[in-house]
């Protein structure tokens, strides 16, 4: 029996071949003439997939698991006795860390420090590497459903890997550092100095713009500078392996041949900061309102704008609510009125002459220069 | 009775386009060694060209195309690189096909060396002008390596699969 064609298609004549061939011109085109909709394409085509992605990464996964349990059970005891002496190493760390944490809080809250933004982590699963492709970089199981955004930071348990360049409703795809358009603002943490992280394929990342005169030894460490504020300061890239001949080469802490799982680094922007009644007022607060009274009094809840604004319209509302009959009796008053003031001039010349109510006391005022 | 004929009919004939998606998918996990990528990359190109040789119209070349543009969104390169190289190989060994399909095997295999070559340094080229940079050619030619050698082996058991298929 012969097979027939699942897609009943006859295409083997130069006229189809060519009519696929054109296609696949116009889309290569179509990433220089409309950038944006083939990356929705492509996004769309992920998130569509990223399910079947997943199934089709269950070998490597379960090659992997079986690769780490070999490789356990060769070290164990070795990698206990390691494991033993780096918990009792960190215990200290950890207690230490306990108390600079106590002492910056209660620093912070001393001078009612408020955080530039507020960071918190998404923990997300890779699905997928690029394989073959040209592109470093991973599929990632967690999409704008989960609250990620374009370029958020990707950590491992060690630093960074890598910054989110597309983001689908079930999935994303990170830009892992080795890439060669993977761009990172950086601070050389020793040094103070501002610099580009950037990616260089299979060679280690190098460090870009940083001036030749400034000295960079190796050993010194690379953290995120947070510039642009898309993501947060202090975050660790690596640390500077080579420096030589204006050529700064990092080795980074993150590891993108192990990863399974990442945190994308979520980094919201500050809120309207509270305003601070009177009874939390901090000895802090006291100074500094000496210092500069303007800046930490509390501040009004409602502005003279918004007051003023609405009342305009009511005015004239009201203007226009007043009956025609009312008109006439306008000049009634008036005359009324003219004959009220002539009495009370003729009582303040009685009594003694003080302020009219409706104004203002000038109580701060500087007092008046006498003229000569 | 009819409608098992018509699925085993189905399955039959869509198994090599199966196949192909299969090994892009499997390229694609995360094996966390550029070995088993350099491995396992060349394989779809090595089932297209066998089918598109030898069964030619159970490998259409609007699969081709599809497997192309899935593997490039895939990957998250430049969509259509993929998806050009693959076609062109297609176009040239489906007009020469009765010429190549006569051959002994040693030539076929040299047949599919050039063929390789010629659709690895394509997508070298033109991710490089697409990118504006030259990019690092020697994992390209690991892979179009690992894809030559891996020839025999992947189109001894796609025989068998051939074989399977006429029942």
């Amino acid at each position: 029996m012969r097979d027939r064609n699942l897609f009943s298609s006859t295409i083997t004549r130069p006229a189809g071949a060519m009519m696929w061939i054109g296609a696949s011109l116009v889309i290569l085109l179509s990433n220089f003439i409309f950038p944006t909709v083939t990356a929705s394409v492509r996004t769309t085509v992920v998130d569509i997939l990223s399910p079947l992605v997943n199934v089709a990464g269950k070998p490597a996964e379960m090659a992997q698991g079986l690769q780490g349990q070999l490789e356990n059970a060769a070290h164990l005891r070795a990698e206990n006795e390691a494991l033993r002496e780096e918990v009792a190493n960190l215990k200290t760390w950890a207690e230490a860390a306990r108390q600079f944490e106590e002492e910056n809080r209660r620093l912070k809250e001393f001078l009612r420090y408020k955080d530039a933004a507020v960071i918190s982590y998404i923990t997300t699963r890779v699905i997928s590497e690029s394989g073959g492709g040209f592109r470093n970089s991973v599929l990632v199981t967690a999409g704008s459903h989960a609250g990620v955004e374009k370029d958020m930071i990707a950590l491992d348990e060690n630093g960074v890997v890598g910054r989110v360049i597309e983001v689908g409703n079930w999935s994303s795809r990170v830009l892992l550092y080795n890439d060669l358009n993977f761009r990172l603002p950086v601070t050389v943490e020793e040094a103070n100095q501002r610099a580009i992280f950037a990616g260089q394929g299979r060679q280690a990342p190098k460090l870009m713009f940083v001036p030749q005169e400034l000295e960079v030894k190796p050993g010194m460490r690379v953290i995120t500078s947070g510039h642009g504020g898309i993501f947060p300061a202090g975050l660790q890239v690596g640390v500077v392996q080579e420096s030589s001949e204006g050529t700064i080469t990092v080795r980074p802490y993150g590891r993108i041949d192990t990863m399974e799982l990442i945190r994308l680094v979520r980094y919201g922007m500050p809120k309207e900061p509270e305003p601070v009644s009177e009874k939390e007022k901090t000895p802090a607060d006291e100074l500094l309102q000496k210092a500069d009274p303007v800046k930490t009094e509390t501040p009004k809840t409602e502005t003279p704008a918004l007051k003023t604004e609405p009342a305009a319209p009511k005015e004239k509302e009201k203007e226009k609510d007043v009956p025609k009959e009312k008109e006439k009796d306008k000049d009634k008053d008036k005359e009324k009125a003219k004959e009220k003031e002539k009495e009370k001039g003729k009582e303040k010349e009685k009594v003694e002459p003080s302020l009219p109510k409706t104004e203002p006391a000038p109580k701060t005022e500087p007092p008046a220069k006498k003229e000569p | 009775m009819e409608i098992l004929q018509k699925v085993d009919t189905i399955v039959r004939s869509s198994l090599p386009v199966v196949l192909c998606i299969f090994f892009v998918l499997l390229d694609l996990a995360p094996w966390s060694s550029p070995l088993a990528h350099a491995v396992l990359d060349p394989i779809p190109l090595i089932i297209l060209c066998y089918w598109v040789i030898h069964r030619p119209e159970l490998f259409p070349m609007s699969a081709t195309f599809g497997i192309g543009l899935l593997r490039d969104a895939l990957t998250g390169q430049f969509l259509g690189i993929t998806t050009f190289s693959y076609l062109l190989a297609d176009f040239i060994l489906r007009s020469q096909r009765t010429f190549f399909a006569n051959q002994p095997f040693l030539s076929s295999w040299m047949v599919y060396g050039f063929v390789l070559t010629g659709a690895g340094l394509m997508q070298w080229a033109l991710t490089s002008l697409m990118e504006r940079e030259f990019l690092d050619i020697l994992p390209t030619l690991l892979r179009i390596a690992f894809g030559v050698l891996l020839y025999p082996v992947v189109s001894g058991v796609l025989s068998r699969v051939q074989l399977l298929l006429r029942g």
